[in-house]
């Protein structure tokens, strides 16, 4: 059994898929630098990142699978599931090996797999475009923080630049200690703790308290269905949806 | 600033009407604007009775000149009256926006009044927003039937949706219930919607005017029309008013000093059976005769497809590597997601079930109506198909869902998707 070590980046995949390709080996498994421990059960294989064999794989899977591949495989490496790695190297490889887009071909399992991961992100990005909340600091700039289950940050910060437009935000990911910081034209992405705490502006605690009497007259209480509230709106993405706290 | 005191009062006014989608407009934001519309719509947050939370919705006006029975605003009705300014909801709208509590607003408004006076705060609040504050958020205007034609066509222009709530499902009931409403006042103003003038024929949808279209609502249970009479208008409305979509409210009741309309509530289920039978309609190729069969009303025991499968199982069973996606689609169980998915994988090779597993295919309904590769593990005898789809629907406990949700995983309460 071969296991491939690499960097979790899309560089460090496609340099593993130039390796696999090129040495006709096939890994058991392909596993993250940063987090894998010794093992004794498979001969492990350390890919280097090498910018120049990352290139020739991607204008490959370019060729084959058309200009959305290399996002996807992004968000397949930005789920939290331990496999992704895997996952995302399967799918790629396969694209590699028949040649064309693979991609509807979900009775393989290394497509219905790498589809599925991809999904899962991307619906976590959808849910936490509407549950996300932004404060106001006294200097005007949106502060919202969040603990997602998948590394979301880098694909939902561009959404906010589109809707807030020159307004200046700060999405921080607690969980990971990433931020994504727009300053109304870009999005810089950065690993750093904030201060714990901030001047919110003049009218924040008014605003918020508006919002919050909304909530409860929006409310229909002859028509009580918590259950499906609960459904929708699972709890730890209320967390950060203030309305709802008791 | 709007105050609590009036933003609850007008919220209360207005939280009775069910469409809540921020869905179907794909409009931009514009250099130092707030906002655009995401196509899809977006769930901002969920209240205690299920429903999603997208848009602000309110009146600008609770204080009515008309006396619909069935309505809060009635002037008969005493209850604390507030208006707020175009001005107002523009402040409330941006400052919500930007914090992320929703994706645009839902303004509708009592008679104040004249309808013409009435659609032309609307209009102003609208035109404010998109030119003053540079709003490019997600707009539903509510029309009032009987204003200008000129003022619902300006009001087009700025709003993403308008909608005109037939109210009742006959004009026999709208007299009776709103005496000073008339049919035509509600339907002019659609048809003139749905104008050609409006439309690109060649790209297929809708110019400036009106990027997601038009709606409309009525309440079921307040009146005694059946499904089926309903779902006849609904696909008439559909056909000839170009709607986007029809929402149904099932009736609450709110006004005791009337014997013109019932004291109890309608159960949800009635509301969530129409909503799956609206889908049928709208994406399955189904017609409302077909839906309803011999019928007034649909099933509650199970969804409106089971049932046409149920009376149609001469049809069945249908093998799934040749059937066509018309077929497909007519499969209990059987969404269009899955319906798309057997489709693209069924060209690489034929697909057995553990093939169908893998595509994410729910087979606890279907397998009692396909074949794959020729194999059938489903039951063929009417009764006990009936009994399993009512296991089904308790198993999911779908009584419980009513008329909004988002996700897939669940049967769609939002869509009625099946
Ligand atoms: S016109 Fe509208 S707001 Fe006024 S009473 Fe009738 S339904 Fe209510």
């Amino acid at each position: 059994m071969i296991i491939f070590i690499c960097d979790y980046k899309i560089d460090g995949l496609l340099s593993a898929l130039f390796i696999s390709f090129t040495e006709n080996i096939k890994p058991e498994e392909v596993i993250d630098r940063a987090t894998y421990q010794p093992r004794f059960d498979a001969l492990i294989r350390e890919i280097k990142t090498d910018k120049q064999s990352a290139e020739r794989v991607k204008k490959a899977l370019y060729k084959y699978a058309g200009d959305d591949v290399i996002a996807h495989l992004k968000v397949c490496l930005s789920s939290c599931n331990p496999k992704a790695l895997s996952i995302a190297f399967n799918y790629a490889r396969y694209i590699l090996e028949m040649r064309k887009d693979i991609s509807e071909n979900l009775s393989q399992k290394c497509v219905s797999d790498f589809s599925y991961l991809v999904q899962r992100v991307l619906h976590e990005r959808h849910i936490v475009s509407g549950f996300l909340r932004f404060q106001e600091s006294a200097s005007g700039v949106l502060y919202a923080q969040y603990a997602p289950d998948n590394d979301i940050t880098s694909i939902l910060a561009p959404h906010f630049l589109r809707r807030l437009g020159r307004t200046p935000f700060v999405i921080h990911d607690k969980k990971r200690n990433k931020i994504a910081i727009s300053d109304g034209r870009a999005i810089k992405i950065d690993y750093t703790d904030l201060p714990a705490t901030f001047a919110l502006s003049e009218n924040e605690s008014a605003i918020n308290d508006l919002w919050r009497r909304y909530f409860k007259a929006v409310n229909i209480k002859e028509r009580k269905n918590t259950r499906q509230q609960d459904g929708y709106f699972t709890r730890r993405y209320r967390h950060y949806a203030f309305e709802t706290w008791e | 600033m709007l105050d609590e005191r009036r933003l609850a009062i007008l919220v209360e006014s207005a939280k009775y009407d069910v469409s809540c989608s921020s869905s179907g407009s794909k409009r931009q934001n514009t250099v130092g604007g707030l906002g655009n519309a995401c196509f899809g719509g977006i769930c901002h947050s969920f209240s205690p009775d299920g429903r999603c939370i997208s848009l602000l919705k309110i009146l600008l006006s609770n204080n009515c000149i008309y006396n619909c029975e069935y309505c809060l605003n009635r002037r008969s009705n005493s209850i604390p009256r507030a208006t707020a300014t175009p001005d107002e909801i523009c402040a409330l709208v941006t400052e919500f926006y930007k914090r992320n509590y929703i994706e645009g607003l839902f303004l509708s408004s009592a008679v104040v009044k004249t309808p013409d006076y009435t659609m032309e705060l609307l209009f102003e609040t609208v035109k404010k927003l998109r030119t003053e504050y540079h709003f490019n958020g997600y707009v539903h205007l509510k029309g009032i039937p009987g204003a200008d034609r000129l003022l619902i066509e300006r009001a087009g222009f700025f709003a993403d949706r308008i909608s005109f709530n037939i109210e009742r499902p006959s004009e026999t009931s709208l007299k009776l219930l709103a005496p000073q409403k008339n049919k035509d006042a509600i339907i002019a103003p659609m048809k003139m919607l749905a104008l050609d003038k409006y439309y690109d024929t060649q790209l297929k949808r809708r110019k400036d005017f009106l990027p997601a279209g038009q709606t409309t609502q009525m309440v079921v249970g307040a009146s005694p029309e059946s499904d089926a009479h309903i779902l006849k208008l609904t696909e008439y409305m559909y056909q000839n008013y170009k709607l986007k979509r029809v929402y149904y409210s099932s009736y609450v009741p709110t006004n005791f000093e009337t014997s013109l309309l019932p004291y109890e509530q309608v159960p949800l289920i009635r509301e969530h059976r129409l909503y799956q039978a609206d889908w049928l309609l709208r994406f399955y190729g189904f017609t409302a005769d077909e839906i309803t069969g011999n019928d007034g009303n649909l099933s509650l025991e199970y969804d409106p497809k089971c049932a046409w499968a149920i009376r149609n199982l001469g049809l069945f069973p249908v093998e799934v590597n040749t059937a066509s996606p018309e077929m497909l689609l007519r499969v209990p169980g059987i969404g269009v997601k899955s319906a798309y998915r057997i489709i693209q994988a069924r060209k690489y090779a034929k697909l057995d079930f553990a093939d169908l597993k893998r595509l994410r295919v729910v087979l606890k309904r279907a397998v009692h109506f396909i074949t794959c590769k020729g194999k059938f593990i489903g039951n063929k005898n009417e009764y006990d198909i009936q009994n399993v789809m009512i296991a089904a629907e308790t198993a999911e406990n779908a009584e419980q869902l009513s008329m909004f949700g988002a996700e897939s995983s669940k049967i769609s309460a939002l869509t009625g998707e099946l």
